[in-house]
């Protein structure tokens, strides 16, 4: 009897243990279930189960009627209240104030076709304007072997860490206000949009309407190549307010089998984003392990004027430092390269093997090119505005400069940001500050855009 | 465990907190039932999240109150059988995850919690439910009066014979070993 009640015991103890991961309360679900009930409350009515009486049914029938008449009208007399679809993802997340991504990549093992991949996470917090939190992963294969390292970058609007593996900080720099928003518009709309919407060029078809997270959601697929690989996307976004839901990659494989890529499944927007989540609280030894020079300045440069992309073969040279939206089908781009071929008696053309078009789902179309600053050396900055020439807008476009010479081609991509007319002009005035001659009249906001127009209709000439 | 309906009606008035009371008293339950669907820890709370979202937001379809946390979880097992029915479909290949392994490859006998975990999974469903039950509700007879439509003695016999199979199990695998 006595051992009997013992292996109850022990049994019952077993089992209590084996429960306690189940029994662990998530407060993030909690919040998540909370918000999703309101949010789909906001939306929709829920049926009432108590019989209606006479009255209501006509009011009932009277709203149906109305409904009707306004379904037919927006049919009939165009987008007054508007059904958001997936082209619209981009400026929709570029207008709100806190962006929340979360999800998962799945990491294949390079040593083994049979071994199973690994789950790694995936994290994108903004908020407007200067704080980001964002969570990458390096893969690199030693020795037969995948070798997962995740690292984090975050900015609290006025310090930058980086964090390597096991949350360690590789270095930390103070930042200005402007590079704090700039960089947190790099992260906002290249990284999270790339993760979201895949790259510039993919073209979505509406598949149909599916249930996310208990909102009725219009559901997208693509397919595109990554690489060597196609991945078929699919995307969940609500017509409501036109942001996604949900995003589920697939990779496609020569078998026709499809193997897990990404998932983001905790997308929201205009959330409240704690302070902390953008602020590196290590020990204090932890500090500036591999400070450069600009790093070691405890004071933050007015803007961070170093390339973000470049190119490089022999002596040929192509940088880019931004592209920035200034209107819906134009760009101010900053960009610099290798002294071109000086041609006998003629000044060098700095345009010379230059080619620049914008990409996206509808292929590669021409820009054209206005100097709005030429710098004429490879060192120093040259300011260019660029429209397309079949005057359509920019849309989710990659902008492409491709550099040829006799040996190299060199190509480098740039995702024109989009921004608010005051820190647009705040932003222009800092970099004409940080690269041009003090000497240089002011290249204002409006002298821009009033170019981009004349350029845009074919009347400007360089 | 008697206001379940208080609560409901409270959620149906637009009360965050009664949902909030609701998820923390049913969340435990309904991940179980998710993970013996999923066999993944991790997707289990990923579905964890949709089913509640569901199940709050169709409340007013649901006519009798005091039955919700029985509605939970038949929304969880409607999940669940989707998700493996989606998986099946897009014969995924990559069920398993290196930092939450699968349960397909056989637990180390001496990992005796993990393997417990094993063994409820392979009891039938009404036992294993009434093992969920007792296990993670701070009122099992009366949440297995609404789930499994059983009397309170009718509960702990069942229980019982639960964990006599279990018991056995364990004893076989021991024996094994």
């Amino acid at each position: 009897m006595n051992v009997d009640q013992n292996e109850d015991r022990k049994l019952d103890e077993l089992l209590r243990q084996s429960y306690a991961a189940l029994r662990q309360t998530n407060a993030e679900q909690r919040q998540a279930v909370l918000k999703g009930l309101s949010d789909a409350r906001r939306n929709v009515n829920p049926p009432g189960r108590h019989a209606s009486r006479p009255w209501q049914r006509w009011a009932l029938a009277a709203a149906c009627l109305i409904a009707l008449f306004a379904a037919w009208s927006w049919r009939t007399t165009g987008p007054g209240n508007v059904a958001y679809g997936i082209d619209d993802v981009p400026q929709r997340l570029a207008e709100v104030k806190s962006i929340s991504i979360r999800g998962w990549q799945w990491v294949r093992d390079a040593s083994g076709a049979n071994k199973p991949p690994t789950r790694v996470p995936i994290e994108f917090l903004i908020q407007r304007p200067g704080k980001f939190r964002y969570t990458f992963t390096a893969i690199s294969s030693r020795g037969g072997r995948t070798e997962i390292l995740q690292g984090a970058d975050l900015c609290d609007g006025a310090h930058e860490w980086f964090l390597g593996a096991s949350n360690k900080p590789q270095f930390s720099r103070a930042v200005g206000a402007l590079d704090a928003l700039l960089k947190t518009e790099m992260i906002g709309q290249i990284a999270a949009e790339l993760a979201v919407l895949g790259p510039p060029d993919a073209s979505y078809r509406k598949i149909g309407k599916d249930n996310s997270n208990g909102r009725q959601c219009d559901l997208y697929e693509a397919r595109f190549q990554l690489g060597s690989s196609t991945s078929v996307a699919r995307v969940w976004i609500d017509p409501r307010d036109g942001l996604p839901v949900r995003v589920v990659r697939d990779e496609l494989e020569s078998d026709g089998k499809l193997s897990h890529e990404t998932e983001l499944t905790d997308i929201a927007v205009n959330v409240p984003l704690a302070d902390e989540l953008f602020r590196f609280n290590g020990p204090e030894d932890a500090k500036q392990t591999r400070p450069n020079a600009s790093q070691r300045s405890s004071e933050a440069p007015l803007l961070d004027t170093s390339p973000t992309s470049s190119g490089s073969s022999g002596n040929a040279k192509l940088e880019t430092w931004q592209a920035l939206r200034i209107s819906d089908n134009a760009a101010f781009v900053v960009w610099r390269r290798s002294a071109p071929v000086a041609q006998a008696d003629a000044a060098p053309d700095w345009l010379s093997g230059v080619k620049m078009n914008v990409r996206d789902s509808r292929g590669d179309r021409e820009l054209r090119h206005h100097w709005v600053y030429q710098s004429n050396s490879p060192d120093r900055w040259n300011w260019s505005l660029v429209v397309p020439a079949d005057g359509k807008p920019l849309g989710r476009g990659e902008i492409n400069f491709t550099m040829r010479s006799p040996r190299s081609r060199l190509t480098v991509g740039l995702t024109p940001l989009r921004f608010k007319e005051d820190d647009l002009r705040q932003l222009l005035r800092a970099a004409q500050r940080s690269m041009l001659p003090a000497s240089t009249t002011e290249v204002s906001l409006p002298y821009l855009q009033a170019v981009a127009r004349k350029l845009s209709s074919a009347e400007a000439s360089d | 465990m008697g206001d379940d309906a208080e609560l409901a009606k409270r959620i149906l008035g637009g009360d965050r907190e009664a949902a909030g009371e609701i998820y923390d008293r049913y969340a435990p339950l309904v991940r179980a039932v998710l993970l013996d669907a999923t066999g993944s820890l991790p997707e289990a709370d990923e579905l964890v999240q949709e089913v509640f979202v569901r199940g709050l937001t169709r409340l007013a379809q649901l006519r009798r109150h005091e039955r919700i946390g029985a509605w939970l979880l038949g929304i969880a097992r409607h999940e669940g059988k989707e998700f493996r029915r989606q998986a099946g479909r897009r014969r995924q290949r990559f069920t398993a995850l290196v930092d939450h392994p699968a349960p397909k490859t056989k637990p180390a006998v001496g990992d005796t919690v993990s393997l417990i975990g094993e063994v409820v999974r392979e009891l039938p469903e009404r036992e294993r439910m009434a093992v969920h039950i007792h296990y993670l509700c701070g009122e099992p007879a009366e949440v297995a009066r609404h789930a499994l439509g059983l009397s309170q003695s009718g509960f702990y016999k069942l229980l019982e014979r639960a964990r006599g199979r279990l018991r056995a199990r364990l004893l076989e695998l021991e024996k094994r070993r």
